[in-house]
């Protein structure tokens, strides 16, 4: 099965549970942060009411009207109408990994997408994909159903990294396609500008969608763990400096520190929920704690 | 440089060490693709090339460190070339012959007996021995090297002939000896020949000794029969200032014979003229004085001659030029008019300056303005009494006489402003003034200053050194100027507190200033009062005036002043002096050497004598020359064994420097250290 790698065993077993844990409290992650504000066709029984006249009759409940010779009409809660949109960054500097054994940026990501795709498609929650550099690469509309999560799956297992990152541009242009609010849930490294960010953010959350960010980056990323005298080359610009590394590290760090709060607070400006995942922590601990903290907001 | 133990220069290949380290151990960049830069903040590259320099730095101390360590072990020092040890001659026996060419060997038949004597010392060497011949008089020249070449050294001495010049035996005995360090050999002499007089033994100091070894062979030279009279002192003024009163011109004749000499005539020609005889006995073995008195009138050069009858020897004849200067013009600067009754003290000065008619000095008072420079001029010192300030083109002429050699006698008093008279004096004036201190304030019981000390070693006061010439304890001041910045100065006179009362400071070109702290005014001091006042003042007036006069007086085998471009100097014949390019011209004998300018005119006159000491007819005895230069119970392997490392290396005394070496390696580490630890933290 394409896409099977993201989806082990392991992952799936402690993420299932989880996700039993936030349905049993607000009636899951996905599904109690989107309770459907309309009545529809669906499979769930809300209510009955009285037939009035005009309304179509095949809503009227025929055994009721011959227990009680009254026309009622039977009311459904819709589950599938929401739409979630996961947005992948798959620039060049999502490639970086600092361990030969372990996920790059982009892989961390991926795998984060497609259990989410799962998760969402198993909640009949209709699950669009979107892969972006600089520009949009692919875009997969929201669907559900098992063929749609099988092409999500295979987008995902093909997926190479790409050029330079750029949010606004992709996230401006994502935004204009969406015409009903939904879930927005962006996947990157962030490493663009900031206001770029926040106007793209800000163009989501006008327009009604829910934002989750999921910022990923390698440990090496967060910690600068480098000693020896390093030349380092921008994965996206080609440039290159030499570094010696113990002299550096503070700078790194500060100026790194100084990045993540302008992003957080350009999340919280905007109200998106934010996450920063290590690539070395398990993903399975990521999502846990990532779902945990949702059900704790809700 | 030279190495104690050069072996030691195998560690330099240590230098090594540090720099495989540092080629094994250095960090090579590693190559890593990272999501960005943008974190870097722009400082890598300037902490990269700060790193890599430090790097560089540090392994250059270490090497460094190395170097200098393996250069302390072998010892380094430094040591002249010594010409003589480098080049030593093997030879069965050495001999140098020191020859006395003074004056005094001039006596009667001297010359040929140490013609004689010469050729007896270059005799009698065993073949292969190395000879050398030193000749002096108050200079030494070594006539031959030491050579195996006899003859040669035999026709340098057969040339030989004394001069007029002075004496210097153990410095002629000292370059011999020196001289024989060029040789090793068993057998090493120095033959002295000389009349011996004292007066070329008393030089020595005792400081210096002949090697051990060395043997000295002294062979004085006497002359059959005395000389008889020579002059061995003289004295006359080499500059005077025109006034009436005569000049001493003395000389002190002694006598070598046993018998008396009688009536001898001793004449004083000046400027070719008869101007007196005098008849002197002279007792046997004893000396007699004459002194003439002379009024010299004619200004510029007076040469003279005071010959003592009885031959044209040099000894007996004494040169003299006393340059006769018109009357010193003194220019007074006041803002007083120094009348009598007048509290300024300017009627003492002017009074004092031109006492009569015949007075040396021509003194005129002018006020400090612009009016005054043209009286500037023509004057040889000018006093400024009680003057704060000048106007710039007068304070201009006042430099202007201090760059021409003028004197300044500074006079401050109760109208002068200390502000205004440092900034107005600041480049003459030899201090700067403080204040006034009143006497009474500082002292108990005698409420007046009095004179503390006097340089009687000064110019101007050397004549109040003897008894009864001059009376300073009388001299009482109730007020005196206090004054600063006088470090540069020489002050002849001070007060009881210490305090300079007169002070003195050359002045660039060849002027000099004076400045007396307190003024010839009544309201002061009892100085105008007191009878050391009027031969103090002139005393001062003709030391500012002819400090800058030329020396006329030289002695034979003396340097003299080199003439000026366009002047040539003349010998006694009258013949231009030949001089080596670049050597000054040197007086080779007695008589008058004359300075010519380009039109042949006669402008100064150098006379020069033989030195009087040379017809002083002590000597020295041998065994006193020989105690004092030889080191007794040296044996001549001696000198062998105790010479050995200088005749291996041919150097002089050593200047070891491997101490300086570790203390900088000491430094070198510490900055290694530092330079380490500042790597470390990049």
């Amino acid at each position: 099965m394409a896409g099977s790698h993201y989806l082990s065993t392991e992952v799936l077993a402690r993420v299932s549970n989880m996700q039993l844990l936030a349905k049993a409290i607000v009636e899951g992650f996905l599904l109690g942060l989107h309770r459907s504000p309309f009545h529809g066709s669906s499979v769930e029984f809300s209510e009955y009411r009285q037939y009035t006249a005009g309304e179509e009759i095949k809503h009227i409940d025929w055994k009721v009207y011959a227990k009680t010779d009254r026309y009622y009409i039977k009311r459904f809660e819709a589950e599938t109408n929401l739409a979630c949109h996961i947005l992948l960054d798959a620039s060049a500097s999502m490639s970086y990994k600092s361990r030969a054994d372990g996920l790059s940026k982009l892989q961390y990501g991926a795998s984060l997408a497609a259990c989410l795709a799962y998760f969402m498609i198993g909640q009949r929650d209709a699950t669009g994909l979107t892969i972006f550099d600089n520009q949009i690469r692919a875009a997969l509309p929201p669907r559900l159903g098992p063929t749609h999560l099988q092409r999500v799956l295979t987008e995902l297992d093909g997926l190479k990294p790409g050029g330079d990152t750029d949010l606004a541009g992709p996230m401006n242009a994502m935004a204009e396609g969406l015409k009903r609010r939904g879930l927005v849930i962006i996947i990157s490294d962030l490493l663009a500008n900031v206001e770029g960010l926040r106007t793209a953010l800000s163009r989501f959350r006008f327009q009604g969608h829910d934002l989750i960010v999921f910022h990923i980056l390698d440990d090496a990323e967060l910690t600068f763990p480098f000693d020896a005298l390093t030349e380092f080359t921008d994965l996206e610009t080609g440039q290159a400096t030499v570094v010696s590394p113990a002299g550096m590290k503070a700078t790194y760090l500060r100026e790194l520190k100084k990045f993540l709060g302008d992003v957080q607070k350009a999340c919280a400006d905007v109200k998106a929920d934010y996450g920063l995942f290590n690539t070395q922590s398990p993903l399975e601990l990521a999502l846990s704690e990532y779902l945990h903290r949702r059900s704790r907001l809700h | 440089m030279h190495l104690g133990n050069p072996q030691f220069l195998l560690g330099l290949a240590g230098v090594a060490i540090p720099i495989l380290v540092y080629l094994l151990t250095r960090q090579r960049v590693k190559q890593v693709a990272f999501s960005t830069l943008r974190f870097f903040a722009g400082a890598a590259t300037t902490m990269v090339r700060r790193k890599k320099a430090l790097e560089l730095l540090l392994l250059a101390l270490r090497v460094a460190a190395c170097a200098l360590l393996a250069a302390a072990f072998a010892r380094p020092f430094f040591a002249e070339k010594d010409p003589v040890l480098a080049g030593r001659l093997q030879a069965p026996a050495a001999r140098i012959v020191v020859a006395d060419l003074s004056g005094s060997m001039n006596r009667g038949d001297l010359p040929a007996k140490l013609r004689q004597a010469l050729q007896a010392a270059l005799q009698e060497l065993p073949a292969g021995a190395v000879v050398g011949l030193v000749g002096f008089d108050q200079s030494v020249r070594v006539l031959a090297a030491p050579t195996r070449d006899l003859a040669a050294v035999r026709e340098a001495a057969s040339t030989l002939a004394p001069g007029q010049g002075g004496s210097d035996l153990a410095a002629a005995i000292r370059k011999a000896g020196d001289l024989l360090r060029q040789v090793q050999a068993p057998v090493r002499e120095i033959v002295c020949l000389s009349d011996l007089h004292r007066s070329g033994w008393e030089r020595f100091r005792g400081d210096w000794s002949l090697e051990p070894g060395v043997k000295l062979t002294v062979h004085p030279l006497e002359p059959e029969k005395d000389s008889g009279l020579a002059i061995t002192a003289a004295d006359s003024p080499q500059s005077v200032v025109a006034e009436n009163a005569p000049r001493a011109i003395s000389v002190r004749v002694a006598n070598a014979t046993g018998a008396e000499a009688k009536e001898v005539p001793v004449t004083l020609t000046v400027a070719g003229k008869l101007v007196e005889t005098a008849k002197l006995t002279v007792p046997a073995h004893g000396q007699a004085a004459v002194r003439f008195r002379h009024r010299f009138t004619a200004a510029g050069d007076n040469p003279g001659v005071v010959a003592v009858a009885g031959g044209d020897a040099p000894q007996r004849r004494f040169h003299f030029n006393t340059r006769l200067i018109p009357r010193i013009p003194i220019l007074i600067l006041s803002n007083a008019r120094g009348e009598p009754g007048a509290a300024d003290g300017i009627f003492f000065l002017r009074t004092a300056l031109t006492p009569s008619a015949d007075s040396p000095f021509v003194a005129e008072l002018a006020k400090p303005d612009a009016a005054a420079v043209p009286k500037i001029r023509p004057a040889a010192v000018v006093l400024l009494a009680d003057v704060a300030a000048v106007p710039p083109e007068l304070k201009a002429a006042l430099d202007e006489l201090a760059a021409r050699g003028g004197g300044l006698l500074f006079l401050p008093g109760a109208q002068t402003r200390p502000e205004s008279f440092n900034a107005t004096f600041a480049g003459l004036a030899p201090a700067k003034l403080r204040r006034i201190l009143t006497a009474a304030a500082g002292r108990q019981g005698n409420a007046k200053a009095v004179i503390g000390k006097v340089d009687f070693d000064h110019p101007a006061f050397e004549l109040f050194q003897r008894p009864h010439y001059g009376d300073f304890s009388t001299l009482a001041f109730d007020r005196y100027w206090e004054v600063t910045d006088s470090q540069l100065c020489r002050i002849p006179v001070r007060l009881d507190d210490g305090r300079p009362l007169l002070l003195e400071k050359s002045l660039a070109g060849g002027g000099s200033a004076m400045l007396l702290a307190c003024p010839t005014d009544l309201a002061w001091g009892n100085l105008p009062l007191r009878a050391i006042f009027l031969p103090t003042l002139h005393q001062l007036m003709r030391h500012l005036a002819l400090r800058g006069e030329r020396p006329t007086a030289f002695l034979a085998g003396q340097t003299l002043p080199p003439p000026a471009p366009g002047q040539t100097l003349h010998d006694p014949d009258d013949k231009p002096l030949p001089t080596a390019a670049g050597q000054p011209p040197v007086a080779t004998r007695a008589g008058f050497y004359s300075l010519v300018d380009a039109q042949g005119q006669t402008i100064f006159r150098y006379a020069v004598n033989q030195d009087p000491a040379e017809a002083d007819t002590a000597t020295v005895a041998p065994k006193e020359i020989s105690a004092a230069l030889q080191v007794e119970g040296a044996e001549a392997g001696t000198l062998q064994a105790e010479s050995r490392q200088p005749a291996a290396t041919g150097l002089g005394p050593r200047r070891e420097i491997w101490g300086w070496l570790l203390a900088a390696l000491a430094l070198l580490l510490l900055a290694e250290l530092w330079v380490a630890n500042r790597t470390a933290e990049q």
